[in-house]
């Protein structure tokens, strides 16, 4: 009887080895949250671009948008668990939508695979209200005025929490004009609509430039280097007790086998490396991320621990 | 002067005219499906553009786009339900042209008409985009509160003679704009415990359930042994537009151009808002207003005219600010990212030949789509020879296919389901859809940007009356409303006047 049971197991143990070793035996789906044509968008639609070539098969992008990103959430969550279904995630899904939206998943239902890119959120004004730095910026507002500032969405939005949080702790009189997405708040910045906006690259960078804008701060805490503008100081720098660093990053459910998930790791990793791809990410003003699944849990640990502070301020 | 040269040899590779009509064939094909619209087009190629060069690939997702904004007039003109909700208001004179046997001439002048509205269009983007630009920035919450506020006069030239119904229309458009997350509080809204319902109703799943699902259970007491008879004897007249009829049409072509370059221009707007409101303008002007709705091929130019005069100018933002005119051009500029080109302000300086080769190939792209069109026009009229117990059930799978697309979720089916019975209850008490459409196209952009701009002037109306673009606006649409009521009471003083006669 013992070596039957022996037997059997080791077929299926040889069975469930070759079937993996053939893994990928169909098409990859990835389950975009956002709206087609933005970063994370045109960045996934890339990294699917190789995959024909590396794995035979094609990994596809649709694009599951809306409420946050948890419609795409929810839809990723009931695809079966065999890597053929991942999910392009960010912090705020686990670290501030929850705290706005009632909803049924925990960070113990995914596993990271891989970084995609980290977004650098910045403070800015127009050059020609002469505002440069925070000390101005409340100095302005203690004239009297009411500082209005963009952000890129509403409450549950990353931009929105911090700048609201940031503003908060200033203490200065101001009110929040949600708009949608990151160009939309800084044509309203530039058009002189706003007073401030928050933006990421590689949306203000030329406007920078050009002398239109003003950076006062990132939220990053070591501060960023942009190319053509320079340093931009950290607001933690400034002496203000505030960061963020925002991310997106690969996943699939936590009960995909680990061998298919580090596949799926190594084909994003060879992506990563390929000459073409560095070349449009540095055309898209930024860099490939390719943080491994710990680091990225640490990070969003640390920004549920932050956010936990932010969102009182917010109110 | 050099970037033009550049981008006119960089162009005239002979793949590039190979790629247009391709795409085009694509778009037409794509636009003509209910449920299917250019923005499924494109998505669906951007991997075959992968491998293209910059140019060929941008040249062909446009062709995609344009053809697919001409070709959802085709289902408006002889199906009555639009292919997507640019050709929205096609359907007022379009269909009724088609119930006259004039379906050919619909499509004709369809054709006609997008392809002089695409190449208005398209020269404005090449020669004005940067002076258009700088006026688009000028907008701000206020101004797009006004123009949606513009939008929605409107319903007053749409709703027939009714425009109580037509304002009850506008309402549950507004209130279907409603449902899901508001974006400015956060908070849900009308979501009745349904989480699918949170990301909203989508506006081509709203379009589809309206008109298509709508179309076909109104015709549900069609009997095929009898009335397959009486659709038959209306013969498709095969008449070309004469020339009285071109030189009718010049004015409205004009001021449909004009008005889509404008609205097309107006990033979050579209083709939909700039036919509507270029419809309502010339049926305003015209000297004959009451032919309008009953077959008027004046009606037909001036809608598809503006729609396609939007085509290029949704571009305009997009290229120059980084910021899409509308949902194609939000998937467009996608692709541009896709293939090394990043939207905004210094686009024209980096890669500025490339750019110019894009711009003059759109023109390209309209002379072809014309070519294209009058090709299958002929074959496109034929469609309404075919009996309705066989088309109706090939509509039925486009939509729900279309449907199911535009979001992969079975959810989407029911919704148009749900909306195709509530419109069909609607049609059967006499009113108009299109003031329904409006009320969920322009309720987003209406609300969000009162919001906006109230914020701005913390809690002052002021704001809508001191900046000078949104004072205009709201004039404009005072005054229409005021020119639809005179026109109104004039119209039953006159009816009044007659009884006594008959009598």
């Amino acid at each position: 009887m013992k070596k039957i049971i022996t037997l059997v197991l080791a077929i299926v143990l040889v069975l469930s080895c070759t079937a993996l070793a053939e893994w990928p035996e169909k098409d990859i789906l990835l389950i975009q949250p956002w709206s087609l044509g933005g970063g994370p968008d045109v960045i996934t639609r890339k990294i699917c671009e190789y995959s024909t070539d590396y794995f035979g098969h094609t990994m596809y992008v649709e694009n599951h948008n809306g409420a946050s990103g948890t419609i795409g959430m929810n839809d990723f969550l009931e695809a079966e668990d065999d890597g053929y279904t991942i999910f392009c995630c960010n912090g705020p899904l686990f670290s501030l939508t929850p705290e706005f939206i009632p909803v049924d998943y925990t960070i113990d239902d995914i596993t990271p695979l891989v970084g995609i890119r980290i977004t650098e959120f910045v403070i800015l004004t127009k050059a020609d209200s002469g505002i440069t730095n925070l000390e101005e910026l409340v100095a302005y507002a203690n004239e009297g005025h009411v500082i209005t500032y963009a952000t890129t969405g509403g409450p549950g939005n990353d931009s929105y929490t911090m700048i609201s949080a940031l503003f908060a702790m200033l203490d200065i009189p101001c009110e929040a004009v949600p708009y949608d997405g990151g160009q939309e708040a800084i044509n309203a910045l530039v058009g002189g609509h706003v007073d401030v906006a928050a933006g990421s690259p590689p949306v203000y960078r030329e406007y920078v430039i050009n002398g239109d804008l003003n950076c006062l701060g990132t939220f990053i805490p070591e501060g960023l280097d942009v190319e053509g503008i320079g340093h931009i100081d950290s607001f933690k720098s400034q002496g203000y007790d505030i960061e963020f660093t925002g991310m997106d990053y690969l996943a699939c459910r936590s009960t995909v086998d680990p061998e298919i998930q580090a596949k799926l790791r190594e084909y994003v990793l060879y992506v990563y490396s390929q000459p073409d791809f560095q070349e449009f990410m540095a055309g898209m003003g930024m860099a490939a991320w390719d943080a491994d699944a710990e680091t990225i849990l640490a990070m969003i640990d640390a920004q549920t621990e932050a956010m936990a502070a932010y969102i009182p301020l917010v109110g | 002067m050099k970037e033009f040269l550049g981008g006119l040899q960089i162009l005239a590779q002979w793949q590039n005219f190979l790629i247009i009509p391709l795409g085009l064939i694509i778009g037409i094909v794509v636009g003509a499906i209910p449920g299917l619209t250019s923005d499924l087009g494109i998505i669906l190629c951007i991997p075959l553009t992968y491998g293209m060069d910059p140019t060929m690939a941008i040249l062909m997702l446009l062709a995609i786009y344009c053809g697919g904004t001409y070709g959802g007039s085709i289902t408006a003109i002889l199906i009555n339900t639009p292919g997507t909700s640019a050709n929205a208001a096609t359907l007022f004179d379009g269909y009724p042209m088609t119930q006259n046997g004039k379906a050919f001439k619909a499509l004709q002048m369809a054709l006609f008409a997008s392809t002089i509205g695409g190449l208005i269009s398209a020269f404005a983007l090449m020669f004005l985009a940067p002076l258009i630009a700088k006026v688009t920035l000028l907008f701000g919450p206020a101004e797009y509160f006004a123009l949606a506020v513009f939008g929605l006069s409107v319903i007053a030239g749409v709703s027939n003679n009714s425009i109580f119904k037509g304002l009850i229309g506008a309402c549950i458009g507004l209130f279907m704009a409603t449902v899901g997350i508001d974006s400015i509080s956060g908070t849900t809204r009308f979501i009745f415990g349904q989480k699918k319902l949170m990301a909203g109703i989508d506006l081509i799943i709203a379009l589809i359930g309206l008109f298509a699902i709508s179309e076909i259970l109104m015709k549900s007491q069609y009997n095929p042994k009898t009335d397959h008879k009486t659709i038959k004897a209306s013969e498709i007249t095969k008449d070309k537009i004469t020339r009285e009829e071109y030189r009718r049409c010049r004015k409205p072509i004009g001021i449909g151009s004009l008005i889509g370059v404008i609205i097309g221009a107006t990033p979050g707007t579209g083709g939909g808002l700039a036919a509507f409101i270029a419809y309502n303008q010339v049926k305003q002007s015209s000297k004959h207003p009451e032919t309008f709705g009953k077959g008027e091929i004046e009606g037909v130019a001036v809608s598809e005219s503006a729609n396609n005069g939007a085509c290029g100018a949704t571009m305009i933002p997009m290229l120059t600010l980084g910021v899409p005119g509308d949902g194609a051009t939000a998937i467009l500029m996608g692709a541009f990212m896709l293939h090394g080109m990043i939207p905004g302000p210094t686009l024209f300086a980096e890669q500025g030949n490339i750019l110019y080769a894009i711009m003059i190939g759109l023109v390209v792209v309209n002379i072809f789509m014309y070519l294209v069109g009058n090709v299958f026009t002929r074959f496109y009229a034929n469609i309404t020879r075919i009996p309705y117990e066989i088309l109706a059930p090939i509509v039925l799978t486009f939509c729900i296919a279309g449907s199911y697309s535009t979001n992969n979720r079975l959810y989407d089916i029911y919704i148009i389901l749900i909306f195709g019975i509530v419109s069909y209850f609607l049609r059967r008490m006499d009113f108009q859809l299109v003031p329904i459409l409006l009320g969920i196209v322009l309720g987003p952009l209406a609300e969000k940007n009162f919001r906006r701009a109230m914020v701005i002037s913390q809690g002052s109306p002021s704001i809508f009356f001191t900046r000078p673009i949104a004072c205009a606006f709201l004039v404009i649409a005072f005054g229409s409303l005021v020119v639809f009521g005179l026109r109104g009471m004039k119209a039953k003083k006159a009816s009044a006047a007659l009884k006594p006669d008959a009598k």
